[in-house]
């Protein structure tokens, strides 16, 4: 169960994008993924759910296991109901009239019942109750951004991936994301977390995998990650506040 | 009004003006598209908006004066000029004032009448106008702080900085919906 990913390889028409990717990630399990941009970060999140290869087209080659469904042979609307993926920017996502029609989409679509009861309780989880009516593009970056989540949630995937969800969010509305995301994987979730901000990994996360030219180059316990900073500061990763001094 | 009877006039108005050669009927359209816009008030937003349409008006019509004729002043050129202008003002205006009056639950009721997918596609291309918009007011603040002259005359050295990132940016951006939306199980119906 959980994500199993075994030799993974994919190249865009014009670029290799992941080499020789193997890794694996447990029910109920925190895992922050770092890496510089342009490292491949995106491309191994769209690999999560699916849409590589199914509707991105490449060269692909291994295999993406998730809860032992083979991304390969299952499309993309049925690995919607195991996986949800948050995209970095929310402007590019949300395109309903309403908060509700917002969340409720992927509930139609795969045809859940008890629609209205699950909106309002994705709703309240991500503190968006009360705002049903609203129309989206009236809402603050950080809360769209949290209409996301809940967009996502509203269906029960066992896991969440997500992209930067809050690379453009002020402080406040990270820490805000980012405890939502705790209170999921609580609940036993799991959840894999692209990052740039390593503190927030550092707090949070169980395991972080690091990423460089297309390639899982570190995987370990969070702790024992970020306790290499020279091998960080090679790859221009930032190392987390508590983690300054060199031990490797 | 009805957004449908808006949707309407604006097929018609869109349509006509491709039929018509006589500058004083298109101007009579012209006058009409203006009337519109004074009865639904919508010319305050208008402003910001009609600069580059004008400014490509004007260089249609200096292009025409001198070209209708191989390398000479013609008034038939001016007049042609004068038409061709007047028909994408006609354009610009109808489409603005529908866009302008009519709000985004009204747009997908509009559509509602055709298959779902067209629907859907329509609404959602009406839909991301302003998020279009603000890309565009990015794009301009961002080439004018680099010092770009949007007065300038040559109007590949003035649109090009703009219209290319926006091209890309919403291309980029119509991909990326067109993936959220599959990884919440849209399948189109």
């Amino acid at each position: 169960m959980g994500i199993l990913v075994e030799n993974l390889n994919f190249s865009y028409p014009n670029k290799v994008a992941l080499k020789n990717i193997s890794f694996n990630i447990d029910d109920g399990e925190f895992i922050g993924l770092v890496g510089s941009t342009g490292c491949g970060k995106t491309t191994l999140a769209l690999c999560m759910n699916g849409l590589i290869p199914n509707s991105i087209k490449g060269k692909f080659t291994g295999r993406v296991l998730i809860n032992e469904l083979d991304t390969r042979k299952n499309k993309v609307s049925e690995l919607a109901r195991k996986v949800g993926l948050v995209f970095q920017n929310p402007d590019w996502q949300i395109f309903n009239l309403t908060v509700e029609d917002e969340v409720a989409f992927g509930l139609r679509n795969l045809d859940f019942d008890k629609i209205e009861k699950r909106v309002r309780e994705a709703l309240k989880i991500v503190g968006l109750e009360g705002f049903e009516k609203r129309d989206p593009q009236t809402l603050s970056q950080g809360q769209k951004q949290k209409l996301c989540v809940a967009s996502v949630i509203a269906t029960d995937p066992d896991i969440i991936v997500l992209d930067e969800p809050t690379s453009q969010l002020d402080y406040k509305n990270t820490v805000n994301i980012h405890e939502i995301l705790k209170k999921l994987n609580e609940k036993g979730k799991t959840i894999l977390l692209i990052e740039h901000d390593t503190d927030f990994l550092a707090e949070y996360t169980d395991r972080v995998l690091v990423m460089s030219d297309g390639m899982i180059v570190k995987n370990g316990k969070t702790d024992e990650v970020f306790s290499q900073v020279g091998f960080l500061k090679k790859l221009g990763i930032k190392i987390p506040r508590g983690y300054d001094e060199p031990k490797d | 009004m009805n957004p449908k009877i808006k949707l309407i006039f604006l097929i018609i108005f869109s349509t006509l003006i491709f039929f018509i050669k006589d500058l004083v009927l298109m101007t009579a359209v012209f006058l009409v598209v203006i009337i519109g816009i004074l009865f639904l008030k919508t010319y305050s937003k208008l402003i910001e908006w009609i600069k580059p349409i004008l400014f490509i008006c004007i260089f249609v019509v200096i292009l025409q004066t001198f070209t209708y004729l191989p390398i000479s002043f013609s008034m038939e050129g001016f007049f042609f000029g004068i038409i061709i202008s007047l028909r994408l003002l006609i354009l610009f205006l109808s489409v603005f004032t529908f866009m302008s009056t009519t709000s985004s639950k009204q747009l997908f009721e509009t559509f509602d009448f055709l298959p779902y997918n067209l629907a859907l596609m329509l609404a959602l291309a009406f839909r991301l106008l302003p998020l279009i918009k603000n890309e565009i007011a990015m794009i301009m603040n961002a080439q004018k702080s680099r010092g770009l002259n949007f007065w300038s005359l040559n109007i590949f050295k003035t649109y090009f900085p703009i219209l290319v990132p926006l091209f890309g940016k919403t291309l980029e951006g119509s991909n990326h919906l067109a993936l959220a939306m599959e990884s919440r199980g849209f399948k189109g119906k």
